[in-house]
């Protein structure tokens, strides 16, 4: 056993977790899986022996969402992560101590869309959230960042910053990965938490604009480590407008690949121009519709003479 | 007893004469292979461009299979990525005999695709789908793929694969090497029998292509082969387009009366997917599937009324009254309302659910398999018979399962046959029953083991007793290689057996190629 790393010796080899494994896509090399991972480990592998595997992961979550045993694959991977990477720096965390909080509703924003600022201002304002004066972006940018190479905070360290999102009704997180430890931490009876492309879809000018040509692209993070909340809302929204959606047979959540970090990567970590090709492969579509502002830009550069929109332009230009 | 040739006497590996007597009782693991050659192999591929990777992280990946049972590391891996790669492998492990284990999806049970000690040689590496021809409905695909990344690349394009294991993570090239059941084979046969064509690396390193037009006798040999015959790395098959199917389920409390009406409505070919599923043989469920409302229309004004299964409420009545006279069985009524309780919604997953008909059936059985059934350790024997002894077989084997454990499920399937023996060789030494004409049955016996630990005695012991039904009621096995290897003169004799080895030595002089899995 590794000391402080747990759940991989369930691993029962059955290789669900390996069919929506965007590496096993591109590389057929088990060993850069997470079942590859688990059973060398069982074998009495050294962490530095999987380096590879661990490192090249883009944390996307399609085996969590597929494992048969209920494995936390993903919590897993980023032990190793920060195993491997050591990294024990400090956080800025006091700045959240006493803050005054006058909303019900937060976004917690990704730098993708921070640096977006027509997306970002259509968002916040369709979501009717403002944009706090201090929304504590220099922290949740700097936590994001942490996250990628498996730093993962006590919740005590966050108190202040749990003690402000425990008291709203809902919080919208356009990171999947930062969803996913917030949602481990806050009980769903206090406050709400979702993904901002969920959060778009259950506006009604939002999800009755999709078309059964649309192709409909899911951030995969948010949906595969939010996998048995979330499938049924997509399901539902798929079968009420017909649209198509980046999911394998599964239901899980084929990444583009826009959740690639250039810093923890490395060779064998798969190529968003891979992902896109899984995704768009035997499928028909007039417009292409994302949840991540990262992920514009790659299917505009993958698809041409298709429109490719953010799923907040839906509501029309009007909208506010 | 037929007297072997001195040829086949003094070669390498053959089948003990004496099978039984001379494999002991509680067969475990072959013999770790001593590693002689090894470093040449190595070296020798290493200057054709061929990596074998010899870590610890690597092997260990590959050191069981689904049974997990059989443990044994191999030596060295090696990911398949071309016909041409494996051909020269193969070539040098024949030259330095180094023995050759080939794995796909892993899901042997008895240890067939495990390396003791020797070359894994992994065909997941080779998991492209290279054609899809939608008008002559073929799809040319790598051998390594798995069935659920071949269905999805068909489903984008509106079309399946036709029959595959409920399990979505065997290969394409393993499973038309065993056989492959589906609860549709009532209707479309075995996997193994929707190949059009195939690519394979013979055991000498030959790259050839197959089909029933050309190098038929090589054809024949490596589909149900088991492996002994090649390695395949391309397959043609046919397809389909893709239909929901409607599920319905009929439930009894008499196993006979169950398998009598499961071979009844696969005889009348009365819907288009049938197989048992049970939980002990106290709740027996037949399902009962349709790909058209037409077919499903058809069964319910012809056919439902002349079997005997209850619907869900008539059942639960039933199983009320029962435990109701039979109180200190009241354990026994909790587990099956729990698991009833637990499994039945897996069957019927809302995202996989489209106006009451399911989506995706691999993906919902598959995932059911692993979440009821599956675990570290799985053991499931298994008997193939003729139509005519089916049921007499399925209920000594359930009385073995009584006796072993107080939990299992028993898996009936009947499996359509494309012509005979003489036409088909393919079914010789095989899964298919010698005495089975039209159809064959297959029962697959599998306890639930929970948190108990049991020992590897009491698997073994407990599978003797199974495939001694078979050697008794002379039926065949799905699973009667690895450690079960044993029974196959038992099963098939000496005549046919050696006539098989012949062929395989002839084929593979050193015997490398998959060891310790039939011969």
């Amino acid at each position: 056993m590794l000391p402080g790393i747990n759940g991989y010796e369930k691993c029962n080899g059955c290789g669900l977790c390996t069919l929506p494994c965007p590496i096993w896509r591109q590389s057929y090399d088990s060993l850069l899986t997470f079942a590859g991972r688990a059973r060398a480990l069982q074998g009495g592998a050294k962490i530095e022996e999987i380096r590879n595997s661990v490192d090249a992961c883009i944390l996307c979550g399609s085996c969590e969402a597929a494992c048969s045993m209920g494995i936390r694959t993903v919590d897993i991977t980023l032990k190793l992560r920060a195993a491997i990477n050591k990294n024990n720096e400090e956080m800025p965390i006091q700045r959240y101590n006493d803050q005054a909080l006058t909303e019900t509703t937060i976004l917690l924003p990704n730098a993708a869309l921070l640096a977006d600022k027509k997306t970002l201002k259509l968002t916040t304002g369709l979501l009717n959230i403002p944009l706090a004066k201090d929304n504590s972006q220099d922290i949740l940018l700097f936590l994001l960042k942490k996250f990628e190479v498996g730093f993962i905070p006590e919740a005590e360290m966050l108190e202040g910053f749990l003690r402000r999102l425990i008291r709203l009704r809902q919080v919208v997180i356009a990171d999947g990965l930062f969803k996913r430890y917030i949602r481990a931490l806050i009980p769903e009876l206090h406050t709400e938490i979702l993904g901002l492309g969920e959060a778009l879809l259950r506006l009604p000018a939002i999800k009755n604009a999709l078309k059964p040509t649309d192709l409909y692209i899911i951030e995969a993070r948010s949906y595969n480590m939010d996998f048995k909340r979330c499938m049924p809302f997509y399901t539902e929204i798929s079968s009420q407008t017909g649209c198509r959606m980046n999911l394998d047979l599964q239901r899980i959540a084929i990444p583009t690949g826009g959740c690639i970090n250039t810093e923890t990567g490395n060779e064998f970590t798969p190529k968003s121009t891979g992902q896109i090709r899984w995704i768009l492969e035997g499928r028909s579509f007039d417009r292409i519709v994302v949840e991540s502002v990262e992920d514009i830009g790659l299917l505009k550069n993958a698809v041409v003479g298709v429109p490719v929109v953010h799923v907040a332009e839906l509501a029309g230009e009007n909208a506010l | 007893m037929t007297e072997l040739p001195q040829s086949i006497k003094n070669s390498p590996d053959p089948v003990p004469p004496d099978s039984l007597k001379g494999v002991p009782r509680q067969q475990t693991n072959p013999s770790r292979w001593n590693g002689d050659g090894w470093e040449a192999f190595v070296a020798e591929l290493v200057s054709q461009g061929i990596t074998i990777n010899q870590g610890l992280a690597n092997r260990s990946g590959y050191i069981t299979d689904g049974g997990g049972i059989a443990m044994g590391l191999p030596r060295g891996v090696l990911v398949a990525r071309s016909p041409e790669d494996i051909a020269t492998t193969l070539k040098a492990a024949q030259k330095y005999k180094v023995p050759v284990s080939v794995r796909g999806g892993g899901l042997t049970t008895e240890g067939e695709c495990i390396s003791f000690g020797a070359l894994q040689l992994d065909m997941r590496g080779m998991s492209n789908v290279i054609h899809i021809d939608e008008t002559n409905l073929t799809v040319r695909t790598e051998a390594g793929i798995y069935w659920h990344s071949l269905a999805e690349a068909l489903r984008r394009r509106g079309l399946d694969y036709i029959s595959a294991p409920l399990n979505m993570t065997s290969s394409v090239g393993g499973t038309l090497g065993v056989g492959g059941i589906d609860i549709n084979s009532p209707k479309f046969g075995c996997s193994a029998d929707q190949a059009i064509a195939l690519r394979v690396v013979t055991p000498t390193g030959e790259i050839v292509e197959c089909s029933e037009q050309e190098n038929t006798e090589l054809f024949e040999r490596v589909l149900l082969g088991y492996g002994q015959f090649g390695v395949i790395t391309e397959a043609t098959l046919k397809i389909r387009p893709f239909t929901p199917i409607t599920m319905h389920y009929f439930y009894y409390s008499s196993l006979r009366e169950s398998v009598e009406d499961l071979r009844f409505l696969v005889e009348e070919e009365a819907a288009d997917y049938l197989g048992i599923l049970t939980m002990l043989d106290r709740a027996i469920n037949l399902l009962v599937a349709f790909d058209s409302d037409e077919k499903e229309r058809e069964f319910f004004n012809k056919y439902r009324k002349r079997i005997k299964g209850h619907g869900e409420i008539g059942f639960a009545l039933h199983m009320a009254a029962h435990y109701a006279l039979h109180p200190w069985r009241v354990k026994e009524a909790l587990y099956l309302l729990e698991r009833k309780r637990s499994l039945l919604p897996e069957l019927s997953p809302p995202g996989h659910m489209q106006e009451g008909k399911i989506i995706d059936r691999t993906v919902v059985f598959s995932r059911a398999v692993w979440k009821f059934w599956g675990g570290k350790k799985m053991i499931i024997p298994d008997l193939a018979t003729s139509s005519e002894k089916f049921a007499e077989a399925v209920e000594k084997g359930n009385e073995v399962c009584r006796r072993y454990f107080p939990h299992y499920t028993l898996y009936c399937v009947g499996i359509k046959l494309f012509g005979s023996f003489e036409s088909r060789p393919r079914y010789e030494l095989s899964c298919i029953p010698p005495d089975a004409h039209d159809f064959g049955y297959g029962c697959e016996f599998e306890p639930m083991l929970g948190n108990h630990n049991y020992s590897r005695d009491h698997f073994q012991s407990f599978k003797n007793e199974i495939y001694d039904i078979g050697v008794d009621m002379g039926t065949s096995y799905y699973r009667f290689g690895g450690m079960m290897k044993g029974y196959i003169r038992r099963a098939f004799g000496d005549e046919l057996v050696d006539k098989h080895l012949a062929m395989k030595q002839k084929a593979d002089p050193a015997m490398i190629l998959n060891p310790d899995v039939i011969f």
